[in-house]
């Protein structure tokens, strides 16, 4: 088979996973395990959601870096997905099962070696991530004007792909400004909002 | 975000063998890290998604506690060191591109075309959307011979 038919054959198929992981199972699954500090995507930026365990076991078909990190979540933070003990497949089940009966060595997981989803027990983002589900932590959100101007910025600046570090330093704002925005603090200028506003595509109107 | 890291390993290797020399202890030498798979590839900003986990893999010659420091300094930036490292297997002829030059440290990455050869080989079935994405993006010719040379079944690879 010469070169460009194997381009071929590969953007044909590659254009079939493009639109599957554009769809909200995978988009969600990653932003919040990026947002648990698990992930990282060049693209999808990091955000709060609460996945049902079909729809990340579903999004690891297509990104199977899920899979090596799925038995270390069900085990040490279980409480960052949505499921119900019926909902776990076999194949998992067994898993943890092995991990919890200090099992020597354990089948793989869905093409994951033991070794690789071992690893993710003892690391020490994993840590980081259970600070990151402290939802008593994170900042309320004011459900008025002031919270949807704060949708706006967030909305507007994930539409441009870019992390709060990222869009400060691009558009030269102050960080802790576009923070408090979009948690629904009003503190920051007017001047800084309206640098913020332009630069997600919105004006302030009298 | 990695070259800063580097960085900052390189400094801390300094003032570790500053301080060495002045109680006539041997200096820690020079170490080389070569930064490969996932990792490599968001650093080299390619025009596709790329998903990858926090741990990063890094070939080096480091000595203990320099690879104990690095692991520190990632782990502050929410990354890891892969404690599996150093059994990547990576094609002989791979050219790696400058990523940090030290006095105490240089960081390389690998170059696209070999990671992706090295996971086609190693890992096909792991990585077999990232290949079809990467392929559909038109890689250059160098891909192809490294996948002929090293005997990598592409249509399988497409179709699986």
């Amino acid at each position: 088979m010469d070169r460009e038919t194997i381009i071929k054959l590969a953007t044909d198929k590659a254009r079939l996973d493009e639109e599957r992981a554009k769809e909200p199972f995978f988009v969600e699954t990653i932003a919040w395990l990026h947002y648990l500090g698990l992930l990282r995507h060049s693209t999808i930026p990091a955000r709060r959601y609460h996945p049902h365990l079909r729809d990340v076991l579903k999004a690891g078909e297509l990104e199977p870096r899920i899979f090596e990190l799925l038995p270390a979540i069900m085990i040490l933070i279980p409480e960052a997905l949505r499921f119900k003990k019926r909902d776990i497949p076999h194949d998992l089940a067994e898993v943890i099962r092995n991990i919890q009966n200090k099992d020597e060595e354990a089948k793989p997981f869905r093409g994951i070696t033991w070794q690789k989803y071992r690893h993710w027990l003892t690391a020490a983002v994993m840590d980081l991530a259970r600070r990151r589900l402290d939802f008593r932590k994170t900042p309320r959100r004011r459900a008025d004007a002031a919270g949807s101007f704060a949708e706006i910025i967030r909305d507007g600046r994930i539409k441009l792909s870019l992390t709060q570090k990222d869009f400060a330093k691009t558009y030269n704002v102050s960080l802790k400004a576009l923070r408090d925005l979009e948690q629904g603090k009003t503190t920051a200028s007017l001047s800084t909002v309206i640098c913020i506003l332009n630069a997600v595509g919105r004006t302030l109107r009298a | 975000m990695l070259a800063k890291i580097f960085g900052k390993l390189d400094q801390w290797v300094s003032s570790e063998n500053k301080a060495a020399q002045a109680e006539s202890f041997r200096p820690i030498p020079k170490s080389v890290f070569k930064v490969v798979g996932q990792a490599a590839l968001l650093e080299a900003n390619l025009e596709f998604g790329i998903t990858a986990t926090v741990d990063v893999d890094i070939l080096n010659n480091a000595k203990h506690e320099v690879v104990a420091k690095l692991n520190e300094l990632l782990l502050a930036e929410g990354l890891e060191l892969d404690p599996l490292s150093n059994q990547i297997w990576m094609p002989e002829e791979t050219i790696y591109t400058n990523l940090y030059k030290g006095e105490w440290a240089d960081a390389f990455l690998a170059q696209t075309e070999y990671i992706m050869v090295s996971k086609a080989i190693k890992s096909p079935e792991k990585n077999k959307v990232l290949l079809r994405t990467y392929i559909a993006h038109r890689p250059p010719k160098l891909f192809f011979d490294l996948c002929e040379k090293y005997k990598v079944n592409l249509k399988s690879l497409i179709e699986g």
